[in-house]
């Protein structure tokens, strides 16, 4: 609404300063002319400028307009004759008057409000108007002025009540947002009582000790995976989008094991996405890959890296530095299992195997060609 | 006679967790911790003689005003002359990017192992800068835009090797040179990352890595990616 008022304040400075040389020549008394147009002017673009500002109109702000355009309107007997007081050439309080009808209708919030000053305005305008030689256009134009008043206001107040539905859903998301870090702080946080608990007590047996060392580690590198700025995505989420992005499926699949050095690196491919139909089984081969990491690599940095290798094209790499194996004589099953090698091939995806024993394990999974 | 007397380093600790202030000085292979502090206000009055600070990123608070608090205490103790290696938790890489800003000249991970941050001494005592996996992908996205002052093809694959997750040793064999000569590679690499941190702002890395696909000024070819074969 500012930006429509600042362009009809623009559109009539424009006219009036067309009319003015006409508007000197005719008007009646050219110096009072010449300094009302000069005020209009003024008025005008302080106006436009003071709702720039603001970016909204305030009510004090569309009365100050609403008297300023009843004033000139007042004013026309002054310096204009009857002859030209319906026309806009010389006297252009009509066009004063329909700027004034969107900073009314918009700055006035309640209708009563709005109702008075349409028929202040309309019944100044008719005063001065109705008694030249064509009041039928007096009536007309005055009808118009309310017209106007009624429009920018109905429109204003759909505009407003828009916004606040909009303000409603934002707070709704950023409550639900909360709410669902929360959660994640309260998962997180009820199995980390549960090992320091068991860690503060002493323990005479080596086994659980060991094992309780263990579900420390993990512990820690969760709370550590917690407070870095890893990509937070949830695998619904994900796998019910369109051509869901790279990074969010890779987010997805990383997010159940927080207790692996994991790092992420997929700056590189920011923009990739990976086929719908395609969607569950990598992010299912991702995780497969990762729980072969868990049981039995003993990696102490899982990498998940992406690339382009042509414009459309991306490649993930899983490398961990653990014990790896020897393909030739390990089942197949023990790297990637053989369901998810097969399917992911079989969707057009190319995978790489690259294992040796103490030498950890490389997995690569290219993209299907074509979007 | 220890074997490793020539590349011990002596070491402060600058740390407010008292079991990593005495576990260090007790565990810490290869090297020797002589002295512990609490706060670097504490070592900088004191200003002992040793090769190297491993400062603990003190977060006293959250967001900006932590971050602030990280960078004033390694500008100080750099200042003083000191090489920092800064021992963390922190995993945010944009805080891990601005402790090298900050004039950082290594960054390691508490999770990581003792001897990795035996390494990690090592190397900032040779005025080599060490970074973290994490760290090692920004660089490649910073080079990969086009905001990394000229690395040479050898550097590049290094780095493409590394931001991959692939051990020195195995980024060594592939490209067909010493495991050293990875190493010095990787080194060039992370010199020039870290004073492309010291002369950008945040806001500069965050715009870098928010640019549009098609900005990518370099792919490597499929030699340079030296990609694993089935």
């Amino acid at each position: 609404m500012v930006i429509a008022v600042v362009a009809i304040r623009a559109t009539f400075c424009a006219q009036l300063a067309l009319a003015v040389p006409h508007g000197l020549t005719n008007s009646t008394s050219p110096r009072l002319f010449g300094l009302l147009s000069m005020l209009a002017l003024a008025e005008s673009s302080t106006l436009a400028a003071f709702a720039w500002r603001r970016r909204r109109i305030t009510a004090a702000a569309a009365i100050a307009d609403l008297a300023f355009a009843c004033l000139v309107i007042a004013a026309e007997p002054l310096y204009s004759s009857p002859a030209d007081r319906v026309g806009t050439w010389v006297a252009w309080g009509f066009g004063a008057g329909c700027a004034a009808t969107l900073t009314v209708g918009t700055g006035l919030r309640r209708r009563r409000d709005a109702g008075a000053a349409a028929a202040v305005l309309a019944a100044v305008y008719l005063a001065v108007s109705a008694a030249t030689p064509h009041p039928a256009t007096a009536v007309v134009n005055s009808v118009a002025l309310v017209g106007f008043i009624a429009a920018a206001h109905l429109v204003a107040a759909f505009l407003r009540e828009l916004a606040a539905i909009a303000d409603q859903a934002r707070a709704a998301a950023a409550r639900a947002a909360q709410e669902a870090e929360r959660e994640r702080q309260r998962r997180l946080l009820h199995d980390q009582a549960t090992v320091l608990a068991l860690l503060s007590h002493r323990h005479d047996d080596p086994v659980l000790e060991a094992s309780l060392r263990i579900q420390a580690a993990a512990a820690s590198r969760r709370v550590r995976s917690f407070l870095g700025d890893t990509r937070i995505a949830e695998a619904d989420v994900v796998l019910s989008e369109d051509r869901p992005l790279l990074v969010d499926v890779v987010a997805a699949a990383v997010a159940d094991f927080t207790d692996l050095p994991i790092t992420v690196n997929t700056d590189l491919v920011p923009h990739s996405r990976v086929p719908s139909d395609a969607a569950e089984l990598l992010l299912g081969a991702i995780r497969t890959l990762l729980h072969n990491v868990r049981r039995h690599a003993k990696a102490t940095t899982v990498t998940l890296h992406g690339d382009l290798i042509d414009d459309d094209r991306w490649e993930l790499s899983i490398i961990d530095d653990g014990a790896g194996f020897d393909p030739a004589t390990t089942p197949v099953g023990y790297g990637l299992s053989t369901q998810a090698g097969r399917a992911l091939t079989d969707a057009g995806f190319a995978v790489a195997l690259d294992s040796a024993p103490g030498e950890g394990t490389r997995i690569t999974i290219t993209a299907p060609e074509g979007p | 006679m220890n074997p490793d007397a020539d590349q011990q380093a002596t070491v402060a600790v600058i740390d407010d967790d008292t079991i990593v202030r005495e576990g260090l000085r007790a565990l810490m292979p290869m090297h020797r911790v002589t002295c512990a502090f609490e706060h670097h206000s504490e070592f900088l009055a004191e200003r002992p003689s040793v090769d190297l600070v491993v400062l603990d990123l003190n977060l006293d608070g959250v967001g900006q005003a932590a971050t602030r608090h990280g960078a004033t205490a390694i500008a100080d103790v750099r200042d003083a002359g000191y090489p920092v290696l800064i021992y963390t938790n922190e995993n945010r890489r944009l805080v891990l990017a601005g402790c090298l800003a900050a004039g950082a000249d290594g960054v390691i991970h508490k999770t990581q192992s003792l001897q990795e941050l035996a390494d990690a001494i090592t190397a900032v005592r040779n005025g080599q800068t060490v970074i973290t996996p994490a760290l090692t992908g920004l660089a490649e996205a910073i080079d990969r835009y086009g905001h990394l002052p000229a690395l040479t093809p050898r550097q590049r694959q290094v780095l493409a090797g590394r931001a991959r997750g692939k051990t020195f040793r195995r980024v060594a064999s592939e490209l067909g040179i010493s495991e050293k000569m990875a190493h010095e590679h990787m080194s060039a690499v992370t010199t020039k990352f870290a004073n492309y941190l010291r002369t950008h702002s945040p806001t500069d890395l965050e715009r870098t890595l928010g640019l549009a696909q098609g900005d990518l000024l370099h792919r490597p070819t499929v030699e340079e990616s030296s990609r694993p074969s089935a």
